[in-house]
């Protein structure tokens, strides 16, 4: 069971953590499922492991076993979990307390639910320091939470001491919420999804005090995420997980080079790629199974390309086993998976640069945003009252056919944009023109009507359907408002994305977030609308999920002409679905362009900082990292000139004058609003 | 399938007691709840008269059988607290809805009315208006129902506000709906379940308030009873024959806890829904 060496040969030897043979079931009424199989894994001293799988793989509740917060009904049936070499399962609750916080500790997604909104931070770390040294004195406890919020980079920590968390920004609180973790200095730091609920340029901020507070202490760290990338980067060896089981066990460096498992490298084969245009994503077919229904054999044949339908797949469930060098995998046929992955990496090589073909002579443009604003009055104290601009002056045309890439950051003005052009939110100015007609001026009834060109697909797959009505209903729902309601072209709606008609019969809650998003996409195409505006459409959905959703709605592009305005966060989606992309910062379109012009070349250093952000495998740890500093500035008081100087690291004197337009400069190709664009060649450093 | 749920069972167990008294006596032979026997009054529960009829639950004042009075009043109290809450129901919910969805000046009528509701004094104002227009079964389930819409208006409004902005009604508005068509296809299905749960909730505030204006002598009017009119003319005897106020003070006890067990069933359920 153990490995021979470790992969980056500086960790040393001693272990931290060793989890064996690790099941766990829950008890209910209805039987007992078996959430966790079999789960057996080490963490050395100053090590990281990331552990990876998609929602329900069972990787959060493994680590919640390791310390002994399982609910009521949750049971560890076999196996065992030693903490520098002491056995955890069977001690009692309150031997658990002394080892919780003390030995091990653990940062959870969201910051905004783990701390307590109405005690000050400082007492919230203080609370921390004190239940594991009781004997402190005030004054000792304060000067050690001073101390802590150093460590994990907080600007001002006197002054931050007493404030609230929501006097902080999401970063800054889950800087509050490691220096919890930390206050004891653990052995063990589990990091459960700690930077999911962030934007990526915070996500690399506080990836990086992670960092920087185990250099200090030498813990241990259990990265537990669904982002391949982010492990890959940040992970010594990496686990993955699928339908409560383990997979495979690598090197982190060399997961996305050589996976052995058919499901690692279908995962990887679907992700979207940020630094090329790739042909068509893999998309692993089927769902996750139900875990109380698991799949004979290994878990992953029903899904697999690889095992499939083979009999030992089938019949016998493959055991962990040693595959090279600090390696394990538990897959029949793991030495066909390199060939596999090949085969797909040449499926997948770049296409001849389909964007020319929408680079002819302009035609007439499908649909046009022109100098768009939208100001909401805020009231500030008793009698004030401010404006708070969330979108300035944007403007794009977009021809038919193609789509648009709206990226940018939280708060940066880009559902509000959807939610202006929809008109769910009348603009305070500009115009949107659909099909050559002003789409403002249309009132009532005549509203109504030029509405269903344009149609929306939502982020949350559960609030965007009605829990009461059934898919059929739903999918009816616009055919009955706008009259023409037949029962055969909900079907052949439900036919569209992949669902049959009995698939009508049933209720929302009945489908997983994947089908769900199906339905909603097959309702938005009800009334053969001109242009679909994607808000965020595909970021609910689990990675192998989310493959499929993008190919379904690049194939009803092609087959239906359709013309998206793709809003997103997500670079590397933005990427792969996107014609044009324009990027978003407090209000404004900061940069915009051909989408490999902007990937490739991007002109504005927000765009810089945006791409650097996301994690990558295969980074050079040579060239130095392009950052964004600090957080997103109060939108009620903007900085003067550029909204972006007060982060940006090329920042002059000159920025603080004007807001620059959104102009094409020396050495670019496409429009930027940056006094001193990045060029292709020359990157500052 | 179902489990076994406490408050489910208890709300089941009163309302069935319920269900006989105000269903099932009346159909029972020699059923008479206005028949006088001035010989045989203020008899105890299982008394029997000198011709030896027998009374299970004894008589009153004027030898009227206790059950079948006690039957008739419910039958009276059932039928002014349901229609009572169907009309509150109807206003609460449909102002509600109108608040909430079109927020503006509407909302602030709409919910300064409600405030202007609860800052009166509920008994006093039925008081003042019963004395108007005199009492009678309609005009105090009327009263009832009008003064009691603010529950259901208030909680309508609440779910309204956050279900306005879930996807599926802004969806429903990109493909063209109208206000009519949002509110009843997607807001009012959403919306109701809670209102049931609110009602059984209400349903007993209305029998006890009932009660308490039938004792003071503005509600249902003699030679027809009702619970609160029986326990006002059964204080005087309080010593002779406790019965005479005690008896319709249990079953009306039984009928409002009923349905608060009721509602409490209700809001469980509902919550699972929620979760699932």
């Amino acid at each position: 069971m153990t490995l021979e060496d470790t992969p980056t040969g500086q960790n040393s030897d001693v272990m931290v953590l060793q989890v064996e043979n690790l099941s766990i079931d829950a008890v209910t009424p209805k039987g007992v499922t078996h959430l966790v199989q079999n789960i057996s894994f080490e963490v050395r001293e100053n090590e990281v492991l990331g552990i990876v799988g998609e929602s329900g793989s069972g990787k959060s509740l493994t680590m919640l076993a390791v310390l002994g917060l399982l609910g009521p009904n949750l049971k560890i049936v076999s196996g065992s979990i030693r903490l520098r070499g002491r056995e955890v399962t069977d001690l009692s609750f309150e031997e658990m307390q002394k080892l919780r916080g003390k030995a091990m500790s653990i940062v959870f997604q969201d910051p905004l639910t783990t701390l307590n909104p109405v005690l000050r931070i400082g007492k919230q770390i203080g609370e921390a320091v004190q239940l594991h040294n009781p004997d402190y004195s005030k004054d000792q406890v304060k000067a050690r939470v001073i101390e802590l919020l150093t460590l994990v980079g907080m600007p001002n920590p006197e002054k931050r001491y007493s404030q609230f968390p929501n006097e902080f920004s999401g970063g800054m609180r889950q800087r509050v919420v490691i220096a919890i973790a930390m206050a004891n200095e653990p052995d063990l730091l589990i990091a459960d999804e700690p930077t999911t609920a962030l934007d990526v340029t915070i996500q690399a901020q506080v990836m990086n005090v992670l960092a920087e507070v185990r250099e200090r202490t030498g813990a241990a760290m259990v990265l537990i995420t669904h982002d391949l990338g982010l492990v890959a980067e940040n992970a010594d060896r990496i686990a993955v997980m699928y339908a409560g089981r383990m997979m495979e066990e690598a090197p982190a460096k060399e997961i996305f080079e050589r996976p052995t498992h058919p499901y690692t490298a279908g995962l990887i084969a679907s992700l979207p790629q940020l630094d090329h245009r790739v042909e068509e994503l893999y998309s692993i077919p089927g769902f996750v199974p139900d875990l109380s229904n698991r799949p004979s054999g290994c878990v992953f044949h029903p899904r697999c390309a690889i095992g499939g339908k083979r009999p030992p797949c089938l019949e016998k469930r493959p055991e962990l086993a040693p595959a090279g060098e600090g390696r394990r995998v538990a897959c029949h046929f793991h030495e066909e998976t390199a060939a596999w992955r090949d085969e797909q990496m040449r499926k997948m090589a770049a296409p001849e640069n389909t964007a020319v073909a929408h680079d002819g002579p302009r035609k007439n443009a499908l649909l046009i945003a022109e100098n768009l604003e939208k100001t909401f009055d805020v009231r500030g104290g008793l009698w004030s009252k401010q404006k708070l601009h969330a979108l300035k002056d944007v403007s794009f045309e977009l021809q038919a056919g193609t789509t648009l890439g709206v990226v940018g950051e939280s708060g940066c003005g880009k559902s509000t944009l959807a939610k202006v052009m929809l008109r769910l939110l009348e603009a305070s100015g500009g115009e949107v023109y659909l099909n050559g007609k002003k789409f403002f001026s249309h009132r009532g009834p005549s509203l109504r009507r030029a509405r269903k060109n344009l149609q929306v697909v939502f982020q949350d797959p559960y609030s965007s359907l009605d829990p009461r009505m059934k898919i059929h209903e739903i999918i009816a729902e616009p055919l009955r408002i706008n009259g023409g309601y037949s029962a055969d072209r909900v079907n052949e709606l439900l036919a569209h994305v992949g669902l049959t008609p009995e698939a009508g019969l049933r209720r929302p809650p009945e489908f997983s977030g994947g089908q769900r998003q199906r339905i909603a996409i097959a309702r938005a195409l009800a009334l053969n609308p001109d242009v679909l505006i994607l808000d965020e459409a595909v970021s609910a959905l689990d990675v192998s999920i989310q493959a499929q959703v993008i190919n379904l709605l690049k194939d009803l592009q092609a087959e239906l002409n359709l013309t998206y305005v793709f809003i997103s966060h997500d670079l590397s989606v933005v990427r792969h679905i996107s014609d044009e992309v324009a990027v978003m910062y407090l209000g404004r379109v900061i940069e915009a362009g051909k989408v490999d012009q902007v990937f490739d070349a991007p002109a504005h250093p927000y765009t810089k900082a945006l791409l650097d952000a996301i994690p990558k495998p295969d980074r050079d740890e040579a060239v130095e990292r392009f950052t964004a500093e600090g957080d997103l500035p109060d939108p009620m008081r903007p900085p003067t000139g550029c909204k972006f100087r007060t982060r940006c690291p090329l920042a002059r004197e000159a920025c603080k004058g004007e807001d620059p337009e959104l102009i094409a400069r020396d050495g670019t190709d496409h429009p930027s609003a940056c006094l001193f664009p990045l060029t292709r060649d020359a990157v500052p450093a | 399938m179902p489990k076994f749920n406490l408050s489910q069972a208890t709300a089941v167990t009163l309302l069935a007691i319920m269900v006989v008294l105000i269903i099932i006596v009346p159909l029972l032979p020699g059923y008479d709840p206005y028949k006088q026997d001035l010989g045989g009054a203020l008899l105890p529960m299982g008394g029997e008269n000198f011709r030896g009829d027998f009374y299970l639950l004894g008589t009153d004042t004027l030898g009227r059988d206790m059950l079948d009075r006690l039957a008739l009043a419910g039958q009276v109290s059932a039928l002014i607290g349901l229609s009572a809450v169907m009309v509150s129901l109807f206003i609460g919910v449909t102002l509600g809805l109108i608040a909430g969805y079109f927020r503006g000046p509407v909302e602030n009528v709409i919910m300064g009315l409600a405030d202007l509701q609860l800052s009166i004094p509920r008994v006093l104002l039925l008081i003042a208006v019963t004395a108007i227009i005199g009492p009678s079964v309609t005009n105090l389930a009327l009263l009832l129902g009008l003064t009691s819409w603010v529950a259901y208006g208030r909680v309508a409004r609440g779910m309204t506000l956050s279900l306005r902005e879930r996807e599926f009604i802004l969806s429903a508005r990109t493909q063209g709906s109208t206000a009519t068509w949002n509110i009843r296809k997607h807001l009012l299905p959403n919306v109701l379940p809670q209102m049931l749960i609110v009602g059984s909730y209400e349903f007993g505030m209305i029998i006890v308030m009932e009660a308490s204006l039938s004792y003071l002598g503005l509600g249902v009017q003699p030679p027809l009873p009702s619970w609160g009119m029986m326990v006002s003319e059964g204080q005087n005897y309080l010593a002779l024959a406790p019965h005479l106020a005690i008896l319709p003070s249990i079953a009306l006890f039984i009928l409002v806890a009923g349905f608060q067990f009721l509602s409490q069933a209700f809001t469980r359920e509902n919550e699972l829904e929620l979760v699932a």
